[in-house]
């Protein structure tokens, strides 16, 4: 064999979601190695993919020696990748298990901003995945892994992402071609802008500032690397009014009496507290509950009526963080547009109870449930102001309306469980109060998650906790149902679990608690 | 169109000794010019889409050439052009995505092989197989048998493809058969540079007609009893002629050393996979200096035996690499060497999977366990392929679980998302029905959030496919079909059918104005533009002329009427068929076309009100169904503010173009009232800046908060995102 039996291409694999400019950024990349006189060959399966899905692009990288031309691959190979290049954190990740990222070989380079996926965000609750461990499985199988935040970069230099990841790739060195190259090559695409520019030299910038740190497995993770962004984590400052709890759950407390200040009054947030200092007495009750019952509890009794929505639509934070999110410039002026709809439980709700209930079940019989009252209020003008202003004002009658008698109603159950549950089953304290999370939002969520509490209070609750069933599954029992009522919109789960529960529980004979 | 090829357009023009840098199927494009053909047509679908999109932009030069190019409604029209060459002495190609193209021009194609051609006819197809792929995976190679066609797999380097290109023609012409050259995706859409010629003008053209006729000939007609002659003729002087031409032409290559104990037979389009494997086994290197014995067949079909023969001569085994499922090259070679009493070995499937895409890793264990068959040393193969399972391993223990699929969806704003979302509420409120899903973008509702449709039968054929279901079915089915799909194959195949049976159905049409899946071609219900072909044929007229009486057209974004229209729809005691026509561009056409007007109208100072939505973050309790009646790219989660909540908020991105879907269906789903439309008047009149001083007083005087009058101006964000490309 000749001297060229060692020679290899670099090979660059580049993961992306379609319409992000991949395509350009790979033609950008062929450019530079062309003018940097290198053999280079560029592939990629788009098909649909270009259509938000997932798709890479594969390239390989040559210098030239003599004519003879290299025959490249068309496929990436697992194990011979130099170079990985992704614009999202899961796209990286989804390269890694499937082989392209060895320790032995691979650069990583990938942005640690997620695009969420289609099954992340339609979660009922939080269907995240956790970025950490994600974050872990790139560094642990790449030889470097160079981590940064490039849509963050890319929107303060009001630049593409694209353009920030040529800078990125220039700078990395990992590629034959010199800094010109790509310089020239991005200023010579199909649409020549400022931004590619700036762009790219942020991307640039980057990479300078990465030092290259190996990070083979097992070994120690670089210390300079940038920390990545995670959910910031507000700590709520206990007062002295809520000092009666355990720190976590005095913080939230905390929170939880100035929000129900704001929703009605003092003397509601003293009824709040009154609660949490009854309960926290109990002998039972752990600080983790507490908390929880804290959060909980507050957001229940800021249930989410006509009033509370008019309020918070008026407030002055919420005009500048419209303006900013609009991107709206100097001299430009600004309107919201509320798309709201209430429905005749909640038109009614407003209503004193003993007006309100009749005209709640007249619309029940006349199957008027469905309908309701589209409005599109304009609250940046007089016109739709005065009448939120209005539903606002209204709030001081709140107490006596139908929708607070329920509210409360509930309130009232929900609480008598938690408490039935510390005397008897102070294990499944924590997951009653937690099934409160069903219960919330408007029209048909709040609808649903009322009636799927119900199913909860009705063949869990009830049977085990004032009934003849079995207490000792009851923790269990609560967390599986309150699981499986967040996994499909339609309860059909949730209906399998309570059904599956209740063949269980008729099997167990009665505990001696539940028998008494 | 999708892409502007005003870049390649200028390549095209290209002559001797220039060369071309660009993607494989445009290097076609180009090969076809300098062969002299007299006509092109195709029919739209990804990996071959750009080789129509292009001809369609380079008119000038087509008529310069006097090439006539033809936009065909369907593959089966564009097999149906070749008819051109069998009577006259013209060069045609015609291009599709195969295997579903293919299937659609069987016909046409049985009709055009049985006479054959006396001017080289070329199919070029996309071979839509793996990763990417988005049909179902055959291979293009049964047809080649079952018609006599001959396929040429090049292998996947331009000057080679070019080089072939130009010699399919004196393939066909030499052995009066119609030559099919499939391309993989990789190898559509691989970059590299050839050598060009100058382009050819044919003999006979557009430009040069012909004045008279071909004189009649029963013979070269596809009907009995020629057709018997015919098919004599496919074996008894055709086939020999294309192996001579093949021979004497060198169509295939023979790589590494002459004499050697064992032999590789590759597919053409493998070939630089297999090198890949080769030089880790140190059997060859990045320049492809074999040192094992390979044929690489550029034409799959037909072998020549006396080739294989001599290749497979004093040869212990010869391994074949052929990807997809049957082996047919495989059985082939087996009965060559069995019939000339070889005692080589072959292999191949028995070594290499069956099914599936042949990838680096795979192709690789297959030549391991091949080398080290016959005592070869595989080197540095082994170590490579034991390091990928040691890698994968390690994966399983430190990161084990499957990631969520990202498949494609809709584009943020798309007119389809709507009636998608309108379904999925009726269905929410009557029960879910039968529905016959299509090609096409709205076939993306198969995908989560909407995860819709019973079954996808071909392009066009939703409506067919819901025949038998109509008639047995308690509930009355639904049928989704594009406005693509339906002139390609359903207002016959499904339209027709359903008014001349009968069926009891509801069929959706989105109307959208363009084959939006493949780029954006102009179809011919297309408006009439400056560019491109539209003719704007209305579907309502053609429905109409059908004997359909239930003809509904909805704006897509108004979802409450499509939700009341799919209703009635359902609903309704008129029995027959019901169309609905969903209409809403393209939103990528309409961004191209709106996005820089609307720049332009801002520079000039116009006013222009720029809308985009907004979720109220305070307002939102996290639920997320909006997101799951919508999907939409740019509505989307971030964390919640709020200390109290856990679950993230829904958030509109700044990709939002506007289309006012996510208000629609909180209204029509009566949601939350989290959404809210914001307009941005850009370059407010002296009105607007009037109108809205008096409504800020009125607020401030009921004790309103509204932004002090500094702020409006001192909030510039400064430079905005520039879009994506």
């Amino acid at each position: 064999m000749s001297g060229a039996a060692n020679t290899q291409p670099k090979r660059l694999l580049i993961a992306a979601m379609g319409g992000e400019g991949g395509g350009v950024l790979a033609g950008w990349l062929t450019s530079a190695a062309l003018d940097a006189g290198l053999w280079v060959q560029r592939t990629s399966v788009p098909g649909v993919a270009q259509r938000t899905g997932a798709t890479t692009y594969y390239l390989e990288f040559l210098p030239k020696m003599g004519t003879a031309k290299p025959v490249m691959a068309l496929h990436p190979a697992p194990g011979r990748v130099d170079l990985l290049v992704a614009t999202e954190l899961l796209e990286a990740v989804r390269m890694v298990k499937l082989g392209f990222v060895t320790p032995e070989r691979t650069r990583l380079l990938a942005s640690s901003h997620r695009t969420y996926t289609v099954d992340e965000k339609s979660s009922m609750e939080d269907g995240r995945l956790d970025v950490e461990p994600m974050i872990a499985t790139c560094r642990a199988f790449a030889a470097e892994a160079s981590i940064f935040d490039l849509s963050k970069t890319a929107l303060g230099v009001s630049a593409h992402l694209n353009s920030v990841v040529m800078g990125l790739v220039a700078g990395s060195g990992a590629l034959p071609i010199p800094l010109e190259s790509f310089r020239k090559a991005i200023q010579s695409g199909k649409r020549v802008s400022d931004a590619n520019l700036r762009g790219f030299e942020a991307g640039l910038a980057l990479a300078a500032e990465a030092v290259a740190v190996p990070d083979l497995r097992g070994g120690a993770k670089p210390a300079n690397q940038p920390a990545v962004a995670t959910d910031e984590v507000q700590a709520l400052e206990p007062t002295d009014e809520t000092g009666f709890l355990p720190q976590e759950a005095a913080g939230l407390a905390a929170e939880g009496v100035r929000r129900l200040t704001d929703y009605q009054n003092a003397v509601y947030a003293s009824e709040y507290l009154e609660h949490l200092r009854r309960i926290s007495a109990h002998n039972n009750a752990t600080p983790k509950m507490l908390a929880a019952l804290a959060r909980l509890l507050a957001l229940r009794m800021s249930y989410e009526d006509t009033h509370r929505v008019a309020e918070l639509k008026l407030r002055q934070a919420r005009l500048s963080r419209v303006r900013g999110e609009a991107k709206a410039r100097l001299g430009e002026i600004v309107d919201v547009k509320e798309f709201m709809k209430p429905g005749p439980e909640e038109i009614f709700g407003l209503l004193p109870k003993s007006l309100g209930k009749p005209l709640v079940s007249l619309a029940e019989r006349r199957g008027w449930s469905s309908s309701s009252l589209p409005m599109k209020v304009k609250t940046t003008r007089f016109s739709g102001f005065i009448r939120l202003k209005a539903l606002a004002y209204a709030k001081r009658w709140r107490p006596k309306s139908l929708r607070h008698h329920e509210e409360m109603e509930w309130l009232a159950l929900w609480l008598r469980y938690v408490e039935a549950a510390l005397d008897k089953m102070p294990e499944a304290t924590i997951e009653i109060v937690e099934t409160a999370r069903l219960v919330r939002g408007y029209g048909s969520t709040y609808k649903r998650g009322i009636r799927n509490w119900s199913l909860i209070e009705t063949e869990i609750l009830e049977p085990c906790l004032f009934g003849s069933l079995s207490c000792e599954q009851l923790a269990d029992a609560v967390l599986q149902a309150r699981l499986a009522a967040v996994k499909d919109p339609d309860s059909a789960a949730l209906d399998k679990v309570v059904t599956a529960f209740k063949a269980v529980a008729r099997t167990t004979p009665p505990s001696a608690s539940a028998a008494e | 169109m999708e892409v502007s090829f005003k870049k390649e357009i200028e390549d095209l023009k290209l002559g001797d000794g220039d060369t071309f840098y660009g993607e494989g199927i445009l290097a076609v494009t180009k090969a076809l010019l300098q062969s002299g053909v007299a006509y092109v047509g195709g029919y739209q679908g990804a990996p071959v889409s750009h080789l129509l999109d292009v001809l369609v932009q380079s008119e000038d030069i087509l008529d310069e050439l006097g090439v006539h190019l033809e936009t065909c409604t369907n593959e089966s029209s564009a097999a149906a052009m070749l008819a051109a060459s069998v009577q006259y002495p013209l060069r045609g190609c015609v291009t599709w995505k195969s295997i579903v193209g293919t299937n659609v021009a069987a016909d046409a194609l049985s009709n055009l092989a049985s006479p054959g051609v006396i001017g080289g006819a070329l199919i070029v197809v996309g071979e839509d197989y793996g990763e990417g792929a988005s049909v179902i995976q055959e291979r293009t190679h049964a047809y080649a048998l079952k018609s006599s066609l001959w396929l040429l797999d090049p292998r996947p380097e331009l000057p080679k493809i070019v080089d072939l290109v130009e010699k399919s023609f004196g393939l066909s012409e030499a052995s009066n058969t119609p030559v099919i050259m499939e391309l993989r995706i990789r190898a559509c859409h691989v970059f590299g540079s050839f050598e060009t010629k100058d382009n050819v003008a044919p003999p006979k053209s557009t430009r040069e007609k012909f004045a008279e006729p071909a004189p009649f000939d029963y013979a070269r007609l596809a009907h009995p009893p020629v057709t018997f002659v015919q098919e004599k003729d496919k074996v008894a002087r055709r086939l020999p002629a294309a192996r001579e031409y093949i021979v004497e032409n060198e169509l295939n290559e023979f790589m590494g050393p002459a004499s050697d104990d064992i032999g590789i037979i590759t597919q053409g389009g493998l070939f630089n996979g297999l090198n890949g494997c080769l030089a880790e086994a140190g059997l060859s290197d990045i320049y492809g200096n074999l040192s094992v014995s390979t044929m690489v067949l550029n034409v799959t079909h037909p072998l020549v035996p006396d080739q294989i023969i001599e290749f497979a001569r004093g040869k212990k085994a010869v391994l074949i690499v052929e990807e997809g499922t049957p082996e047919y090259i495989e059985l082939a070679v087996g009965k060559i060497l069995r019939q000339a009493d070889l005692q080589t070995a072959v292999h191949g499937k028995d070594v290499l999977p069956e099914a599936g895409e042949y990838t680096a890793a795979v192709v690789g264990k297959g030549v391991a366990a091949f080398l080290q068959k016959y005592g070869r040393d595989p080197g540095d193969l082994v170590t490579w392929l034991d390091g990928v399972d040691a890698n994968f391993a390690a994966l399983e223990a430190d990161a084990p679980g499957t990631l969520p699929p990202r498949p494609p969806t809709f584009c943020t704003g798309c007119p389809e998302r709507p009636v998608f979302t309108a379904m999925k509420l009726v269905r929410e409120e009557l029960g879910p029905v039968h529905v016959s899903v299509d090609i096409g973008c709205h076939a993306l509702a198969t995908f989560p959030p909407f995860s819709q449709g019973h079954s996808i039968l071909g392009y066009g054929m939703s409506l067919a496919a819901n025949s038998a279901v109509s008639a047995t079915q308690d509930k009355r089915p639904f049928t989704v079909m594009g406005d693509g799909g339906f002139w390609h194959n359903g207002l016959l195949t499904g339209v027709a059918g359903s008014v001349f049976n009968q069926d009891d159905s509801v069929l959706v049409v989105m109307d959208n104005g363009y084959s939006s899946a493949t780029g954006a071609q102009d179809l011919p219900s297309s408006r009439p533009k400056d560019q491109g072909r539209g003719k704007g044929l209305d579907m309502e007229k053609a429905l109409k002329a059908l004997g359909v009486t239930w003809i509904k057209r909805v704006d897509n974004y108004k979802v409450s009427t499509m939700v009341k229209t799919l209703r009635e729809a359902r609903t309704t005691s008129q029995k027959g068929l019901k169309v609905i026509l969903a209409e809403g561009e393209c939103q990528l056409a309409r961004q191209r076309r709106l996005k820089p007007a609307l720049a332009k109208a801002v520079g000039r100072g116009e006013r222009v009100v720029r809308t985009r939505f907004w979720v109220d973050e305070e307002t939102c309790t996290g639920d997320h169904s909006c997101i799951r009646l919508s999907g939409c790219p740019s509505l989307t989660i971030k964390p919640n503010p709020d200390p109290l909540r856990t679950d993230p908020v829904a958030h509109v991105n700044n990709d939002c173009v506007g289309c006012g879907l996510c208000g629609e269906v909180s209204h029509a789903a009566q949601l939350c009232p989290s959404f809210a439309q914001i307009d941005i008047i850009q370059n407010p009149t002296k009105w607007d800046r009037f109108s809205k001083r008096i409504s800020d007083r009125l607020i401030r005087l009921f004790g309103g908060d509204v932004e002090p009058a500094g702020d409006r101006d001192a909030k510039s964000s400064g430079a905005v995102g520039v879009p994506a490309e």
